[in-house]
């Protein structure tokens, strides 16, 4: 029972990180129908903004992970004005090549202008250290990773139901060209659905890095992996679906890291990709996608 | 119903040579149109004869080229949603209701180039109980005459001075497509300005003051309603427009 409540607890943990690393796929997905490969890159340049910040400036470390996100959240911003919006309405190849040479650049920019090397994150020490609650092991960083991802959901839920840009985007999802009709520019849609995928990124980003204790610049290639698969895994297209997605590929690595005999470890990501791949094979929507074709 | 076409001088929109492209097929050649303040106006044409793509491209969702007046501003630049806040919108063919959302949501966007927008809400779910029964329903769950209504209310909510309305009764229950032309006749008194697509013709002229027949991206005829109902020659021109 309690190695189950234990496994649990992992599973909502990293299920939540890569519920908000989902997210910031599927809130640019569903406006512009395409992945954002750089999303990755803008989580790195959190987790460097985070340690620009807390080592070089000094500042404490809560205000360094929000300075991070909204950094994230500007710099996802700045690639829409910059690289996207010029190939809007181009070619679906077009703009997934024009993600794939963002996310190039700026790992140049990462391996040049600050290290090729993983450089070290101030973690605090009370965030490493972890809670004996009724004979359940709570880490600080676990604790954190629950609490911020059900604030950010709860958040963007709001967002989402209450604000008329949230309105939009969902509007958006659906018809782009009717949400115009509305008089909603179309500019503000798109560049909204970019900084909140950006703050995701760096709320994610925090989470991550705080885990690994470094960055360095390929950082981002896993999780954006791990976001990719949740997505598809939930339905393309669809926000609900991008986090039950990624609880769902949560609960799933958890428990094959669990049950998995010690030499099959190894393969554990390739197995749970192997099992996402015949659930798409039996759903090829998603769990939640709409059942046409997306796009 | 008087004939009320000597009142109109005033236009509210005015149409210059305008043309639409879609890679290679020209949909809409030089095509002029002028709608006059407080007019309804309705637009009649085969299918493919080029009536949706008039009516996207004054709102500049497709893309064109020409001259567009609202109240004799030159608009031919605006976007979108510049249009729709400069007071012009379209309620596009087949409804387009975002599904998703519920009628409340929808409304909340119509409204949202707005600043009166409760005030508008007020008066349209009094005119279209309908929609205040279903208010917290998806829209997607709605009837297809439900989802009509909404469309129009949804247009409505920013306040335009003209409301483009393209095949506002398709595939309708008669009953809901009386409603439908109850509330074409009324948007007169309203204030608002309309251009109506319409497969019914004969409706169409009934609540209009004037027609234009198209064919093949080019307008072949205009007139008033009323000459233009009682023209025996009227259906030859329309089905002489199929060739
Ligand atoms: N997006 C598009 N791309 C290419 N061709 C198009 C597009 N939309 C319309 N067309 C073509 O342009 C012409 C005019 O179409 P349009 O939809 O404007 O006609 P319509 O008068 O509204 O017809 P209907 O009565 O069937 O609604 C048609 O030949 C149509 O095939
Ligand atoms: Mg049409």
């Amino acid at each position: 029972m309690e190695v189950f409540a234990q496994q649990a607890l992992n599973a909502i943990a990293l299920g939540g990180v890569y519920a908000l690393l989902g997210l910031g796929l599927a809130m640019v997905f569903s406006v512009l129908g395409m992945i954002n490969f750089a999303h990755g890159e803008i989580m790195t340049l959190s987790g460097y903004a985070l340690v620009f910040v807390a080592t070089t400036l000094g500042w404490p470390f809560g205000l360094a992970v929000i300075s991070a996100c909204l950094l994230a959240g500007a710099a996802a911003a700045m690639t829409e004005r910059i690289a996207f919006r010029p190939v809007r309405g181009a070619s679906l190849t077009t703009m997934l090549l024009t993600t794939f040479a963002v996310s190039s650049i700026l790992h140049v920019v990462f391996q040049n202008f600050i290290s090729p090397r993983p450089i070290a994150v101030p973690v605090p020490e009370w965030l490493t250290q972890s809670l004996n609650v009724g004979g359940l092991q709570i880490g600080t960083l676990q604790a954190i990773s629950i609490a911020v991802s059900l604030v950010a959901l709860i958040g963007l839920v709001g967002f989402l139901r209450f604000s008329t840009l949230g309105l939009a985007m969902r509007s958006a999802a659906q018809d782009f060209s009717v949400t115009r009709l509305m008089g909603i520019s179309a500019d503000r849609v798109i560049i909204g659905a970019f900084a909140i995928s950006g703050l995701l990124a760096g709320l994610s980003g925090f989470l991550w890095v705080a885990q690994r204790g470094s960055v360095d610049p390929l950082m981002g290639f896993v999780p954006v992996l791990k976001a990719f698969t949740a997505v598809v895994l939930g339905g393309l297209g669809s926000l609900n679906g991008a986090v039950l997605g990624g609880f769902l590929l949560g609960i799933l690595e958890v428990s094959l890291r669990a049950s998995l005999p010690q030499e099959l470890l190894p393969f554990r990501d390739a197995i749970s990709l192997s099992i996402v791949i015949g659930l798409l094979v039996m759903r090829p929507q998603g769990l939640i996608g709409r059942a046409e074709a997306v796009r | 119903m008087e004939a009320p076409t000597q009142r109109h001088t005033q236009p509210a929109l005015e149409v210059r040579g305008l043309d639409v492209n879609y890679s290679g097929i020209r949909a809409v050649r030089q095509l002029d149109l002028t709608v006059n303040a407080g007019e309804i106006v309705t637009l009649i044409g085969p299918n493919g004869a080029g009536k949706s793509s008039t009516l996207m491209a004054i709102v500049g969702l497709v893309q064109r080229s020409g001259q567009i007046y609202l109240d004799g501003q030159d608009v031919s630049g605006f976007s979108t949603e510049q249009m729709v806040r400069a007071g012009l919108t379209l309620s596009p063919e087949g409804r387009r209701v975002f599904s998703g959302l519920t009628v409340a949501e929808n409304l909340r966007l119509g409204g949202a180039s707005n600043k009166d927008r409760a005030a508008e809400q007020v008066r349209l779910l009094d005119t279209f109980p309908v929609l205040k029964e279903r208010y917290h329903q998806r829209a997607g769950t709605l009837s297809g005459g439900e989802q009509q209504i909404l469309a129009i209310a949804r247009a409505l909510m920013s306040r335009p001075r003209i409301l483009l309305l393209d095949e506002p009764s398709l595939g309708l229950a008669p009953k809901i497509v009386d409603t439908i032309f109850q509330v074409i006749a009324e948007l007169r008194q309203w204030g608002i300005s309309v251009l109506l697509v319409e497969q019914d013709i004969e409706r169409a002229l009934r609540v209009s003051d004037r027609g234009y027949v198209m064919s093949h991206g080019e307008i072949l005829a205009t007139d008033t309603a009323a000459n233009m109902l009682s023209d025996a020659n009227l259906k030859d021109l329309f089905f002489g427009a199929h060739q």
